[in-house]
């Protein structure tokens, strides 16, 4: 048990990022002994190489996770993408709001256009049996007026 | 008198009442003017900013202005009605279109002198120093008075003429002012980019012969009193 | 104009609606195997993406909207010269049709580039053409609403300048096409033999979608000017002030 703390402490110390200028020869000294350690105890040599794996593994799984998650998410931007769905109903649906729309427009305009054509063949009917009844026109003046936003007319010329 | 004769009248006769009142070149060159202030007011000061803006500065402030001189110069034909007496007198059409469009031509140039010196001062902007800017705003003048006066004396009797004309007109012009905005860029590239030049020149010169050509077909049938 | 005319291409119209939707969702491929052999890339590369089904529709109302402008550009070159009341009849209606039609090719095509290309809208040769002749017909049907009866010939004039300006528009922006390209035989198509049967249909659903519109509409167009006409003859007889 404590060899293999001690084991510990050396791989610590040796992957330790930046040796100390005042620790170098102490550390040189360390390998020294270290190193005549392991040659004299071969288990002692296994033991240090288990942790050095383990602690290879666990950063190397790590980053392979890291990267699996990069490309679960990058298949499924692509998935997203692929199976757009949003913008394929959107434009479906601005293609028949728009014609909707102008179905619309146009049978209403079509509605009103054959009721004022009705109306205008009555007024004109009823105006042409009683020739002498100009006098009567003008009663039905201003609703008639009111009802004729016409667009035709010309300018103030 | 030959057609070429005729219309050379007819543009005289409007340009001397133009003369006489200088309205239309005064209000149009400040209203240019104004357009060119103002640009130079939205446009941040950056020197490499406003030297790709100034092509396009240049050509809106001759479409809006010479859209209010065009407005303008059919509705002073519209007040006494001489509209009708110009149509009257015994020259084809064809002349008094091309009049109109001549003098509308003369308008705009006289508009865009005042816009080219003011961007270029104002923006510092070399604009002035260069030759073929003045061919490019020549067929500009021309594409946009013929096309304009085509639809103004067609707008004469209609109500909503200032609203409609505008409507009409720019996107019919929109590939006009393009080329001439390209063409202005292409002169301010640094090396002056020779080859886009010409080849929007070029352009701007086949787009108003093909637009000359349907005006003076279209003109006839359109304009009837 | 033969009364069943719009019942019937209406009708026609509405199945092919019907069948198309049914035949987009079902029987066009996601995958194709297309061989680029000079530098043809459909979408990208052989796989097309589900928004690719906004191609069905776009493409067809396209079509329909040259066909409209065009038919509203010779009619009105035939009412200048004729003076046929007629013409004019038909190029106001088709103009119409043709507004509705590009405003679908434009909102589709935009919905389409937001995916394709990450942007709304690019400054490219065949959508600045199409904007640029979608706001003429704006502007044409701006002119028939607010210029009144008397702007026929101006609205014609009009119709006429639009189908001139569209070779300048053309050649204006640069050669540089991001646009999804027609196959190799020239039409876009032939990428697969799955997508023509759907394509097709679309195309003739659109055609009688578009004929039965643009009837419709001259018969509206017909009965604007018998109002006009009645007006008149009231204004005469004096029922109406």
């Amino acid at each position: 048990m404590k060899r293999h703390l001690f084991a510990l402490g050396l791989v610590a110390a040796l992957s330790a990022p930046i040796p100390v200028a005042a620790d170098a020869g102490d550390a040189s000294a360390l390998r020294e002994t270290c190193t005549k350690a392991m040659n004299a105890d071969p288990g002692f040599a296994k033991s240090i190489v288990i942790v050095a794996e383990k602690n290879y593994r666990k950063a190397s799984y790590e980053q392979i996770e890291r990267e699996n998650k990069e490309i679960v998410a990058n298949e499924q931007q692509q998935e997203r993408f692929a199976k757009n769905e949003r913008h394929v109903i959107l434009a479906y649906a601005a293609m028949w709001v728009l014609a909707a729309g102008f179905l619309i427009m146009l049978w209403r305009r079509q509605q009103g256009l054959v009721a004022e054509i009705a109306q205008l063949h009555r007024d004109l009917a009823e105006a042409t049996a009683e020739p002498a009844a100009p006098a009567k026109a003008p009663a039905k003046k201003p609703e008639k007026g009111e009802t004729k936003p016409d667009p035709a007319t010309k300018g103030d010329d | 008198m030959t057609v070429i004769g005729q219309a050379l009248r007819v543009a005289g006769k409007d340009l001397r009442i133009e003369l006489r009142s200088r309205e239309i070149l005064y209000t149009m060159a400040f209203f240019g003017a104004l357009l060119a202030v103002v640009d130079a007011f939205v446009f941040p000061a950056n020197a490499k900013l406003a030297r790709a803006a100034a092509p396009g500065m240049l050509w809106v402030a001759i479409a809006f202005a010479g859209t209010i001189g065009l407005g303008r110069a059919f509705d002073r034909e519209r007040e006494n009605d001489t509209m009708r007496a110009l149509l009257l007198t015994p020259v084809p059409r064809l002349a008094v279109f091309l009049g109109k469009a001549a003098a509308m031509t003369v308008l705009v140039l006289s508009v865009s002198l005042v816009c080219v010196p003011l961007l270029s001062l104002l923006l510092d902007v070399p604009l002035v120093e260069h030759p073929p800017l003045a061919l490019a705003l020549l067929l500009g003048a021309i594409g946009f008075s013929v096309t304009g006066s085509v639809f103004s004396a067609a707008l004469l009797k209609v109500r909503s003429r200032d609203v409609l004309l505008p409507v009409i007109l720019y996107p019919l012009l929109i590939p006009l002012f393009v080329a001439g905005t390209s063409a202005t860029a292409a002169l301010l590239e640094i090396p002056r980019n020779d080859d886009k030049l010409w080849y929007w020149i070029g352009f701007l010169g086949i787009y108003d012969l093909a637009f000359l050509v349907v005006s003076v077909w279209i003109f006839e049938s359109m304009v009837i009193e | 104009m033969n009364r069943y005319l719009v019942p019937i291409c209406a009708s026609l119209g509405a199945i092919g609606f019907v069948l198309t939707i049914w035949m987009i969702f079902n029987s066009t491929p996601t995958q194709v195997d297309y061989q680029t052999d000079e530098g043809h890339v459909f979408l990208s590369g052989s796989s097309l993406f589900f928004n690719q089904k906004i191609f069905y529709y776009h493409v067809p109302h396209a079509f329909m909207l040259f066909a409209a402008v065009a038919t509203s550009g010779i009619a009105s070159i035939l009412f200048l010269t004729k003076r046929v009341q007629k013409w004019d009849d038909i190029a106001l209606a088709t103009a119409e049709v043709a507004a509705v039609f590009g405003a679908v090719v434009l909102v589709t095509g935009s919905i389409w580039a937001k995916v394709a290309w990450d942007r709304w809208w690019i400054w490219e040769k065949r959508l600045t053409m199409s904007l640029l002749l979608w706001l003429t017909l704006i502007g044409y049907v701006l002119v028939r609403r607010f210029a009144g009866a008397s702007a026929d010939r101006l609205a014609s004039g009009m119709a006429v300048f639009a189908m001139i300006t569209l070779p300048f528009i053309y050649f204006m922006v640069g050669a540089d096409d991001s646009h999804p390209q027609a196959g190799p035989d020239g039409n876009v198509a032939t990428q697969d033999p799955r997508m023509r049967p759907t394509f097709y249909l679309s195309v003739l659903t659109f055609l009688l979608w578009f004929v039965a519109l643009a009837a419709a509409r001259i018969r509206g167009v017909r009965m604007e000017r018998e109002v006009r006409e009645l007006r008149e003859r009231g204004l005469d007889a004096g029922v109406l002030a």
